[in-house]
């Protein structure tokens, strides 16, 4: 291509729009893992005043476990009595709700939300196809997952670190999460993702490179 | 500024007119409602080619096409030569592109914009950009979410005008702009014109296409009714003539080209195409005090093409 004197270049301007929103995401997924990060925190140091004993903590902790609408929503228990075993029942059930809402929420906004609001449309007209761009938006999305995923686990290694609660490094990484979800009957936070992803990001992120090829 | 440079997507060995934009029966339906028909169209490097027509006409579907973001129902578009659909990342690189809607991302701020824009593209002109900042009197500190309409459109104007890519395609862009940044798109056209930059100007404003264009196609109802300079269309339309007597005007209905005719008081106006011995001859015989001839206006030409002529001939028979 002929150039003209004075003009800046950018590189790999087929990942601006990916570069972009990966940007947008990752701050919001950081302020997620924050937020479950103190989750699983003020989940492990509430633990002991569950119960004035350890006998009537363990009463209430059984009850809680077998009951069918607690299972339903936040899926069977694994140790519940301990306290890692009451922070990983607890906090994967919630954090993997408010992250599937979030994810969902998030992936329409993106892919969904701007296209209608006539922006995808300048993301199309650069150096991009629309096939691309989707796959753009979804690894930007992917990018802020990833951050809410990493600060949650670190903060959960920390807490976890403290002697009197127990969770090992190894049980506080993504992987440990992936081994919980294969363990529950409803599966959690990797399922969880998985299907809210796939609904909320990967049928947009489809639909949006479709429908920009009529 | 850059003027003995050359421009991106032409080749500067090449010294004839290239052929930029090439469109051969560019034809969109959406189901049973066609929103394009038969298009064929083609520009050369450094044209300026105004694209008219009301809401509706096919101008934005025809943008979309050109852009490759919608496929044909049939035909083609090629844009330096290159497929406008399976070649849209080589032809993007080459195009910029200004949105009718002015609608950005309301948290970034203009100069952040800006910048994403470019990197979009692929490249800009930052010594141009600082420029056109200051031509269009734009402050680029403040979030888009503060911007008034016509600031977003600014947005989009300097990001396209600054890629100085060898394709400027314009939807609609000076909405929102207020006649004194009117006054400095059309010097910024100009600039891109001398440049060799080839300006697709889809435009209601039908002063701004008769001040900047040298070709002018008119759409309606997604077909092609004209294209050609306005000194062509004034050709084929007709002249407008008024005369003022001392006394009753003659009657000219039945002269060779006449219509429109239009008689209030001593005052005749009417309309004539081809030869206009006849009828000045007529009109002489009547000694009138004033006789004024003009050529018609794009406005008329365009109004005269949707047919509000033929509405304005009823109402004066009517009358």
């Amino acid at each position: 291509m002929a150039s003209i004197a004075g003009l800046t270049g950018y590189r790999l301007p087929q990942l601006a729009a990916g570069r972009f929103i990966a940007r947008h995401t990752l701050k919001i997924g950081a302020i997620w893992g924050a937020v479950f990060g103190l989750y699983v925190y003020s989940t492990a140091i509430g633990f002991d005043s569950l119960a004035k004993t350890a006998a009537k903590r363990d009463q209430v902790l059984n009850s809680l476990a077998s009951n069918t609408g607690l299972k339903a929503l936040l899926g069977g228990t694994h140790r519940i009595t301990t306290l890692a075993g009451f922070v990983d029942w607890r906090v994967i059930g919630v954090a993997s709700m408010v992250g599937a809402i979030w994810g969902m929420l998030l992936a329409t906004k993106i892919l969904r939300g701007e296209e209608a609001a006539g922006r995808w449309e300048l993301f199309l007209a650069g150096q991009t196809t629309a096939r691309r761009a989707a796959g753009n938006a979804l690894a930007g999305l992917g990018a802020g997952v990833l951050a809410m995923y990493v600060l949650a686990a670190l903060f959960t290694a920390v807490v976890g670190a403290r002697h009197n609660i127990g969770i090992s490094r190894g049980q506080s990484l993504p992987a440990r999460w992936a081994g919980c979800a294969r363990r529950r009957p409803r599966g959690t936070w990797i399922t969880w993702w998985c299907a809210a992803s796939a609904a909320s990001g990967g049928c947009p992120g489809v639909s949006a490179s479709r429908r920009l090829s009529w | 500024m850059g003027m003995s440079t050359t421009l991106r997507g032409l080749d500067p060995s090449v010294k004839t007119a290239q052929v930029v934009l090439q469109a051969e029966g560019l034809t969109k339906h959406y189901g049973p409602v066609i929103a394009l028909e038969g298009l064929d169209l083609e520009l050369t490097a450094g044209e300026v080619l105004g694209y008219l027509g009301p809401n509706g006409a096919g101008k934005t579907t025809t943008i979309r096409l050109l852009l490759g973001l919608i496929r044909p129902t049939a035909g083609r578009a090629r844009i330096f030569g290159l497929n406008a659909q399976e070649d849209k990342v080589a032809v993007h690189a080459r195009t910029a592109y200004v949105p009718g809607e002015a609608t950005l991302w309301p948290a970034l701020t203009g100069a952040e914009t800006l910048h994403l824009l470019a990197r979009m593209h692929g490249a800009t002109d930052v010594a141009y950009r600082d420029k056109l900042v200051a031509r269009f009197d734009f402050d680029p500190s403040r979030k888009v979410r503060a911007y008034s309409k016509g600031n977003r459109q600014k947005i989009n104007l300097i990001a396209a005008l600054a890629s100085r890519a060898g394709l400027l395609i314009l939807d609609e862009p000076t909405a929102g702009l207020d006649p004194l940044l009117e006054q400095a798109f059309r010097e910024s056209v100009l600039e891109a014109k001398d440049n060799g930059q080839t300006v697709f100007l889809s435009s209601h404003v039908l002063s701004e296409v008769e001040a900047l264009c040298d070709r002018i196609a008119i759409l309606r109802a997604g077909r092609l009714v004209e294209i050609g300079t306005l000194a062509q269309m004034r050709h084929l339309s007709a002249v407008t003539v008024e005369a003022t007597f001392p006394g009753s005007p003659p009657v000219v209905d039945r002269v060779a080209g006449v219509s429109a005719v239009r008689v209030v008081g001593h005052n005749l106006t009417c309309e004539v195409r081809g030869p206009i011995d006849e009828l000045l001859t007529m009109l002489a015989a009547a000694h009138p005090g004033t006789l004024l001839s003009r050529e018609p206006s794009l406005e008329e030409l365009f109004l005269s093409i949707y047919g509000e002529q033929e509405h304005v001939n009823h109402g004066a028979h009517d009358g």
